[in-house]
């Protein structure tokens, strides 16, 4: 008879303990109970915990408290900045001081800015339109060039009808604001575009959702085997 | 009161000018990445110490998070209020992995791969029922062209995304219509969503970098 | 000696004044003004008696005074009088009957006077016709003038019926005339005065009146106390008349107000102006403007009706209810016990009387009232024996509570039958409707049966191991792609891994990215690991090490160090990201475990990104993948991007792929599975892709199934509902 090693010991607990609340939170289908709400609100307790735990050992030990203490006198100087705004922002929690947290989110907010624009122009926007307009580049199509014509056709429609709809300007008149008929057509044009771009991500989640539920149910079964 | 309004005055001031200061600092690191002879530039460096300033900030921000729900939940077993009962449950698992990931950072990952991980999976798996419920019941709520296309849209992709049991590969469904449909159509459509959410983050950025928009002074 | 009695406040006065020296209300009513000298005068009961009452064939001087004024004026007659007797108008009153002043006309009515017009109406208009000196003493000892008595009469609107005037009691005392002593004989009998025959006219209406009874007499009860012997003494019919008066006066109090003609009471004069019959009568009520006397009803027993014959057509009720016989067996005077339906004759109401009476309800209501009983009675005055009569003045009568009148809804059961179900129906509107359960059971019963088919669907081919789906032949261009890239990887090549799905995708993640990991690992890279997730390092650790994650990958047995690092986590999202990307060794320094990252073995000769021989990113969010898109495309040069990414955010990445921003691109279980199928590994194994495929192909067509047939059928069903509802809107 084979040992029962500590790790075992272990893996059985943890396992068990993994396989009691998988049953926990699918008893939500028969219908809401206590049960449910129980394994919910431990999740999110601990996966707030692991989320603070993770912060402290991989953000703010390493990168404030480190240099801190151990650093350079030029680390330690550049560290003050960011220990006085973190302190600062931490008087967020309450509103009424969270007005001396704003110099700190003004700086989150300038440097996220930044980032995200210089990100948009140069990694989505050039990007994305030379793409479009190369959607009708046929060299290199060979004797396929009738079908990705079509295809740049259609992807060059939807691209501009897509953008067109979320064009929201429109034309003060008589019975209120009204768009002109040629934008109110591409702009329908454009909606069936993103109906099927929907649909698509709909079938998405399904089958993510799907794989979820076929491998934790696959781990029940596994582990009612294993005992 | 003359004092209060002074103090947040030269705060909103000081915030403006701290926003639009470092993003260009940092906006400029785009253009002025390197000097002539390929070392970085003086505004490189500052730039990777605004960033690193960022990520700082950013590591007090999950703290804030964190200490902002323990304070609901506090207060609301202080009231003793309806499912103060989970929220104790709540804050004794908060506080244990807490203290358990200081400690022993490196038997933390138990925790979470016993806890976290199986939870999180099984919310994603009753999705499943969820979803089906949803797109029967779609039709009944709003029967018009678009929720049309978007049933049927999904249902090919569906039909496309695996063989059928005992029947394999419908013939065109697989090959044809389901790339057609996910690759140029949808692709089309995301391709507008893209550039639309790029100009936007463009006119956000920029209006906030001009101190058009300023989201982190609050009410006043 | 015995004053005039105020008719309000019922205390003696002078005879000579004319109004009330402690209420100042007048003594005599207006329409009697010749009466004002003899306030006490008695009710005006009819034409005064003016003949002495010993002339046994002759007519009193009263009763020839009305023939008279009735002969002098020949005018019409009034048609009560001519309709009850039957003459011509105009006709000649009998020798028998007075002279019409007032008094009987030449038909013998009583309605002719001075000017031949109606004698009552001139007793209730003229009351300055009336000679002042009249009283109904003299008219009694056979003067030729009106008694006062009489005059006061004239204030009467009472029905002319009158009573059979039949002789009476002449023998009763010289001074009562014949007509009177047969007051309370008999109806029907015309002549019952002994001596003395009554005039047709007055026996025609005594026989038209016939039997009837409960006519009450505005003031008199339909007795009359028997005759009186003397002069000076109140005959006992006239006592039980009085008292039957004030019987009858409280019992019509309780009706409502009619206005009472009343006149003082006839008072016993020593000069001997008032007849004794009316002397023992007290005044009811000042009479006004000639409205008729209170009636009161005898014993409380509702008047039989007689016939609303137009107020000149009829006998005065008390006429025809006085009978000398009924005198004997009257109570005494002063009796003003209330009568009871046993000891009175009921009286009947006259027309006009009966046509105020208030409605019957509130009557009713009133009598139902038991602060009836708190309210006073008046004891003296005109009103006495009333209750709840308004006081004579202010501070002059006896204050008393306003009469508390019941608040208690009068409704008959009909009514009260229909405000139930009013009640009924208005309660079941405001009660709240419970929710009908029936729909939220149907949708748990459809979130039940779609449970139990998938988890069958899946379950079945797990437990079973049976294949029913055949291997995926797909091959997408850009999984090829990836298959490609990896494959032509260098041995020992550094590989950045970057882990930014969540631990709710990580079955699909770890099953799509476990045959390209296996395939790399395969190559012998050195993988630096990193993560924008605070969970990725965990998860990256899991699916290097956990068998039950991936046990191809697992089964590569890296350790960490050696083959592999891990950086952790990188906090601050695009910041992060683009830190990195300038700097990775500054954004990263350090591993999970807390060493020096970039010291290391897996980082050796790594300074940028771009010495990355590639990039994995194996994300589960289309903004994390867009993220090291676009903050990492800028720096990494020609170092091919590859992403595993879940089913979900394929629409959203794709255009990345085709913009040639990424190289690579497996996406889901499927993208998985295709994967396995280019990439079988020497020894043929197959991940955890192949082992779910079935269940997830099963799965995927119940699924399908179940939304067709629901959607198609909730479809009908929508549609029926909104044909029904506009079919009712319509």
């Amino acid at each position: 008879m084979p040992a029962i090693s500590s790790a075992n010991v272990v893996d059985l607990i943890t396992g068990g303990i993994s396989f009691l609340l998988t049953l926990m939170v699918l008893s939500y289908l028969i219908g809401d109970n206590p049960v449910f709400l129980v394994a919910v609100y431990i999740f999110i307790g601990v996966a707030a915990g692991y989320a603070a735990a993770v912060a402290w050992h991989q953000v703010l030990d390493p990168r404030l408290i480190g240099p801190l203490l151990s650093g350079s006198l030029a680390e330690r100087l550049l560290t003050i900045v960011p220990l006085v705004l973190g302190l600062l922002l931490l008087f967020k929690l309450s509103p009424r001081t969270s007005h001396l947290g704003t110099l700190s989110m003004a700086f989150l907010v300038g440097v996220g800015a930044a980032v995200a624009v210089g990100g948009a122009v140069m990694g989505t926007l050039f990007p994305q339109t030379r793409a479009s307009m190369n959607a009708l580049d046929l060299s290199g199509a060979g004797q396929y060039w009738l079908e990705r014509l079509s295809e740049g056709v259609v992807m060059l429609v939807g691209t501009v009808t897509t953008l067109v709809y979320f064009h929201f300007g429109a034309k003060a008149t008589a019975s209120g604001p009204q768009r002109s008929k040629l934008v109110s057509v591409l702009s329908w044009v454009g909606q069936v575009f993103i109906a099927i771009t929907f649909g698509v991500l709909f079938a998405g989640v399904f089958v993510a959702a799907m794989t979820a539920l076929i491998e934790r149910l696959n781990f029940i079964i596994t582990f009612l085997s294993s005992l | 009161m003359k004092r209060t309004s002074l103090l947040s005055s030269v705060i909103a001031i000081a915030s403006t000018a701290i926003a639009i200061a470092s993003g260009v600092l940092v906006l400029a690191g785009y253009f002025f990445a390197q000097k002539a002879d390929g070392q970085a530039s003086l505004l490189t460096n500052i730039r990777l110490t605004l960033l690193n300033w960022a990520i700082i900030l950013a590591g007090f921000a999950i703290f804030i998070g964190i200490l902002s729900l323990f304070q609901v939940h506090f207060k609301k077993i202080q009231n003793k209020q309806k499912g103060s009962v989970y929220s104790l449950l709540l804050i004794i698992s908060l506080v244990a992995t807490f203290l358990f990931g200081l400690v022993k950072p490196g038997q933390a990952e138990k925790v979470f791969t016993t806890i976290q991980l199986p939870v999180e999976a099984s919310l994603m798996a009753l999705l499943t029922v969820t979803l089906t419920y949803a797109s029967i019941r779609l039709l009944r709520r709003r029967f018009n062209l678009l929720s049309v296309i978007f049933l049927v849209t999904a249902l090919l992709i569906l039909l496309g995304t695996a063989p059928l049991p005992f029947l394999g590969d419908l013939p065109g469904l697989s090959d044809w219509v389901r790339p057609f449909l996910a690759h140029v159509m949808a692709g089309a459509g995301a391709r507008g969503i893209l550039l639309g959410m790029a100009l936007g983050t463009l006119t956000t950025g920029l209006r906030i970098l001009f101190g058009a928009d300023r989201p982190y002074v609050g009410n006043k | 000696m015995a004053g005039v009695l105020c008719p309000m406040c019922g205390k003696s006065n002078p005879t000579e004044l004319e109004n009330c020296q402690f209420c100042d209300a007048r003594l005599t009513p207006l329409s009697a003004s010749t009466a004002d000298a003899s306030p006490d005068q008695g009710l005006p009961l009819g034409p005064a008696p003016t003949t002495s009452s010993d002339s046994s064939g002759d007519l009193p001087d009263w009763l020839s005074g009305l023939g008279k004024a009735a002969s002098e004026d020949e005018e019409e007659v009034p048609d009560w009088l001519a309709s009850l007797s039957g003459e011509e108008a105009g006709t000649s009153v009998p020798a028998s009957a007075p002279a019409p002043e007032p008094g009987l006309n030449a038909t013998g009515s009583l309605s002719a006077g001075p000017g031949g017009k109606d004698w009552m109406a001139r007793l209730g208009s003229e009351p300055q016709s009336a000679t002042p000196e009249t009283t109904p003493q003299s008219g009694l000892q056979g003067k030729g003038e009106s008694p006062d008595w009489l005059n006061q009469l004239k204030e009467k609107a009472i029905d002319s019926e009158l009573a059979p005037l039949g002789d009476e009691g002449k023998a009763a005392g010289a001074d009562i005339p014949d007509w009177l002593s047969n007051f309370g004989s008999t109806p029907g009998t015309p002549e019952a005065a002994t001596g003395e025959s009554l005039p047709e006219w007055l026996s025609d209406l005594e026989a038209k009146t016939g039997t009837e009874s409960a006519a009450s007499a505005p003031i008199f009860s339909s007795e009359l106390p028997p005759s009186s012997s003397a002069r000076d003494e109140t005959p006992s019919w006239l006592s039980q008349f009085q008292a039957d008066v004030n019987a009858a006066e409280e019992q019509e109090a309780k009706q409502e107000q009619f206005d009472a003609a009343t006149q003082p009471p006839a008072k016993e004069n020593g000069t001997g102006t008032l007849p004794d019959w009316l002397a023992g009568i007290k005044p009811a009520s000042t009479p006004s403007d000639g409205t008729p006397a209170l009636i009161a009803t005898d014993g409380g027993t509702a008047p039989e009706e007689k016939d609303d014959a137009a107020f000149s057509m009829e006998i005065p009720d008390w006429l025809s209810k006085l009978k000398p016989e009924q005198a004997a067996e009257n109570t005494p005077e002063g009796d003003t016990e209330p009568s009871t339906p046993e000891n009175l004759e009921a009286s009947e109401l006259p027309s006009w009387v009966k046509a105020m009476r208030p409605v019957e309800s509130v009557v009713d209501g009133a009598k139902a009232t038991p602060q009836e009983n708190a309210q006073v009675t008046e004891q003296s005055g005109p009103l006495a024996g009333l209750s709840g009569v308004l006081p004579v003045g202010p501070g002059m009568g006896s204050l008393r509570k306003p009469p508390v009148y019941s608040t208690i809804l009068q409704v008959t059961d009909g009514q009260q039958r229909y405000a139930d179900a009013l009640e009924r129906l208005i309660s079941s509107e405001t009660q709240p409707q419970t929710a009908k359960r029936a729909h939220l059971a149907s949708n748990q019963l459809w979130r039940w049966v779609i449970s139990g088919l998938l988890i069958l669907a899946v379950v079945l081919p797990l437990i079973t191991g049976i294949s029913v789906t055949q291997a995926s032949k797909l091959q997408p261009p850009e999984m090829v792609n990836a298959f490609t890239l990896i494959g032509n990887l260098p041995t020992n090549a550094p590989v950045l891994v970057v882990f930014d799905y969540d631990p709710a995708l990580s079955a699909e993640l770890e099953t799509a990215a476990a045959p390209l990991m296996d395939h790399l690992m395969l190559q012998g890279p050195r993988l630096t690991l990193i993560s924008t997730s605070p969970t990725g390092p965990a998860l990256a650790e899991r699916l290097l090490h956990d068998t039950s994650a991936s046990p191809l990958v697992a089964g590569h047995n890296y350790q960490a160090g050696q083959q592999y690092v891990n950086l952790g986590y990188l906090a601050g999202g695009p910041s992060g990201v683009l830190y990195f990307a300038i700097s990775p060794a500054k954004a990263a320094p350090f591993t999970l475990d807390g060493q020096q990252a970039w010291q290391l073995p897996p980082l050796q000769g790594i300074q940028k990104l771009s010495d990355f021989a590639a990039v994995i990113v194996l994300t589960d969010n289309a903004d994390s993948g867009r993220v090291w898109i676009e903050q990492a495309g800028s720096t990494i040069g020609n170092t091919p991007i590859l992403m595993v990414i879940s089913a979900q955010v394929e629409p959203l990445i794709l255009p990345y792929y085709d913009s040639g921003q990424i190289k690579g691109l497996v996406t889901g279980l499927a993208g998985g599975e295709a994967y396995g199928q280019t990439f079988v590994r020497p020894d043929a194994q197959t991940g955890l892709a192949q082992r779910y495929w079935n269940s997830f192909s099963v799965g995927i067509l119940v699924a399908e199934l179940l939304v067709l047939v629901g959607a198609l059928w909730s479809a009908f069903t929508g549609w029926r509902a909104r044909r029904d509802k506009s079919g009712e809107g319509v």
